[in-house]
């Protein structure tokens, strides 16, 4: 066993009572992953610590038990008849739990994409505020700016010197916004949005389909494990990049009419699609099958998986199935 | 319910039925899980932010955000990894120590409650947590003061280890070592009496 290894063994109680800080945390949480011994070690000592805790039980207020409702209400719907609305709440629930988690040293580590954790909270804010004025419940009246780069910017630059708190507000009630509003629309309302059309439903899906992405940009940021939403989540996620592969292919200049292709995607989430070759009619045979996993296909969609480096198994023409994984992030943005 | 009879308290082994139905109910949005989760474990989160927070207020909001977000994320919870009452202990430790931690001004007012009875739907458990509590209190009282005081420090302060070496006035390796043996000792006491019990 190396220095190190000895080092966060030496760590392990420590991080069970969450007596250390964020950078040790991770350090610890990688060790975890490689090392099941540990991994075992901490689970013992975190349910130790769960009973250390359970020394000092005592009933709440009564009062708290109708608040706690009430705010799970409005944060959840029960959506067993909408998944739409449930996979946006599941993915920005995710990702204000992630927020939790981030102290001041993790807000200026660099991002995927070149932004900062700070300025990757602040992009999502710019993104949800500008939903939530074309649907017209504006959370951020005075920024005009619909261009996401451009109002990135302007929000960064607004939100420099102040807490992250600010602009995690301004998110949270671009959430809030959005969710009202879903709840009161119709599947069947037309959204204009950054140069496309949206229905509800995909647009609720496509805004899971971001925060989910940078959720995890940050996780990565910081050394921690990708985390994928539940399996109905990514179920809309797949749907929705597939039934808009045919646009997709066009647009990425891959199509070719009259063929056919076949998506297979495995595990959680996953399922199997017949879609045509770009804007012309469905065939019936295939002329190729793509077989993939289907977080994996939903990494690709998101750019943050490279096309050649999709895992696949492919039946029929692997040049057609090349043209599928390069077509998948045609519509992806920031 | 033969399946409570198996489980044994303070074991992270061979989660209960209960568990695992009750978070398939979450998932499917079923709030009759959330108000049985609620009324089970809510003590257990209450007291303890209370009491690394030292304040009511926040530790109900921080009960109500530990609920919350198991209601949003219960795929989150993993029934193979540990027990609900660790992952809910956990989510509020971690949450009660955030708070400390952030805040400049601590109050702390001291609170006198009478215990008020409370239905747990899940009557083996909440039995068997009474009993294990007062063991682990005992527990506790048998350590070496050092590594008890350590790890008061850590978990009820809300102090880093680094932290609890500069209050104990040692050094951190050894804070480090107070925690980790401590611990250890008390997550062997709760696995000795569940093996005791089920001879």
């Amino acid at each position: 066993m190396s220095t190190d290894d000895t080092m966060l063994d030496e760590l392990l109680g420590a991080y069970a009572l969450d007596a250390v800080d964020t950078d040790e945390a991770v350090a610890v949480e990688e060790y975890l992953e490689r090392a099941p011994d540990a991994a075992h070690e901490v689970a013992r000592l975190r349910n130790a610590a769960a009973w250390i805790g359970a020394t000092e039980a005592l009933a709440p207020p009564p009062e708290l038990h109708d608040t706690v409702l009430e705010a799970a209400r409005s944060r959840r719907a029960v959506h067993n008849d909408d998944p739409f609305l449930g996979a946006y709440l599941s993915e920005t629930g995710r990702f204000d739990a992630t927020l939790d988690t981030l102290d001041d040293g993790a807000l200026d580590r660099p991002t995927f994409n070149g932004l900062t954790v700070r300025e990757l909270v602040i992009h999502l804010a710019a993104m949800e505020s500008a939903v939530a004025s074309t649907i017209g419940r504006p959370t951020a009246p005075d920024v005009t700016e619909t261009d996401i780069e451009r109002r990135t910017a302007q929000l960064v630059d607004r939100f420099r010197d102040r807490p992250l708190r600010d602009a995690r507000a301004l998110w949270r009630s671009s959430v809030d916004a959005v969710r009202q509003w879903a709840v009161a629309e119709s599947s069947a309302a037309d959204v204009p949005l950054f140069g496309l059309t949206f229905s509800r439903d995909s647009l609720l899906v496509t805004r899971a389909f971001e925060t989910w992405t940078h959720a995890d940009d940050i996780r990565r940021a910081l050394g921690r494990p990708e985390e994928p939403p539940p399996a109905e989540v990514v179920a809309r996620m797949a749907d929705l990049s597939i039934t808009t592969m045919p646009a997709a292919l066009e647009i990425a200049g891959r199509a070719h009419p009259g063929k056919t292709a076949r998506i297979v995607l495995t595990g959680d989430g996953g399922g199997d699609w017949l879609i045509p070759f770009g804007f012309a009619p469905v065939g019936e045979t295939p002329d190729v099958v793509l077989t993939a996993d289907a977080i994996a296909w939903c990494r690709c969609v998101s750019e943050r998986l490279a096309p050649d480096a999709l895992p696949r198994e492919v039946e029929g023409d692997p040049a057609l199935a090349d043209d599928l994984a390069a077509a998948s992030s045609a519509f992806a943005t920031l | 319910m033969t399946e409570h009879v198996g489980r044994q308290a303070g074991r992270d082994v061979r989660p209960s039925q209960w568990e695992r139905t009750t978070r398939d109910r979450l998932i499917a949005g079923e709030e009759g899980a959330l108000n049985e989760i609620y009324d089970q474990f809510s003590s257990f989160v209450y007291g303890l932010a209370l009491r690394v927070i030292g304040d009511a207020r926040a530790a109900e909001d921080v009960s109500q955000d530990v609920f919350v977000s198991v209601w949003e994320r219960p795929g989150a919870f993993d029934p193979d990894r540990g027990s609900l009452r660790t992952w809910l202990g956990t989510l509020a430790h971690r949450r009660a120590v955030d708070h400390v931690r952030r805040e400049e001004a601590r109050r702390r007012r001291a609170i006198k409650d009478a215990a008020r009875p409370v239905s747990t739907p899940d009557v083996e458990e909440m039995a068997m947590a009474l009993v294990t509590a007062e063991r682990v209190r005992s527990a506790l009282e048998t350590l070496p003061d050092e590594q008890r005081r350590a790890i008061q420090l850590a978990y009820f302060g809300g102090k880093t280890y680094r932290q609890v070496a500069e209050v104990l006035g040692i050094p951190e390796g050894t804070a480090k070592s107070r925690l980790r043996l401590g611990l250890r000792r008390v997550a062997d006491v709760l696995e000795t009496e569940t093996v005791a019990r089920s001879e």
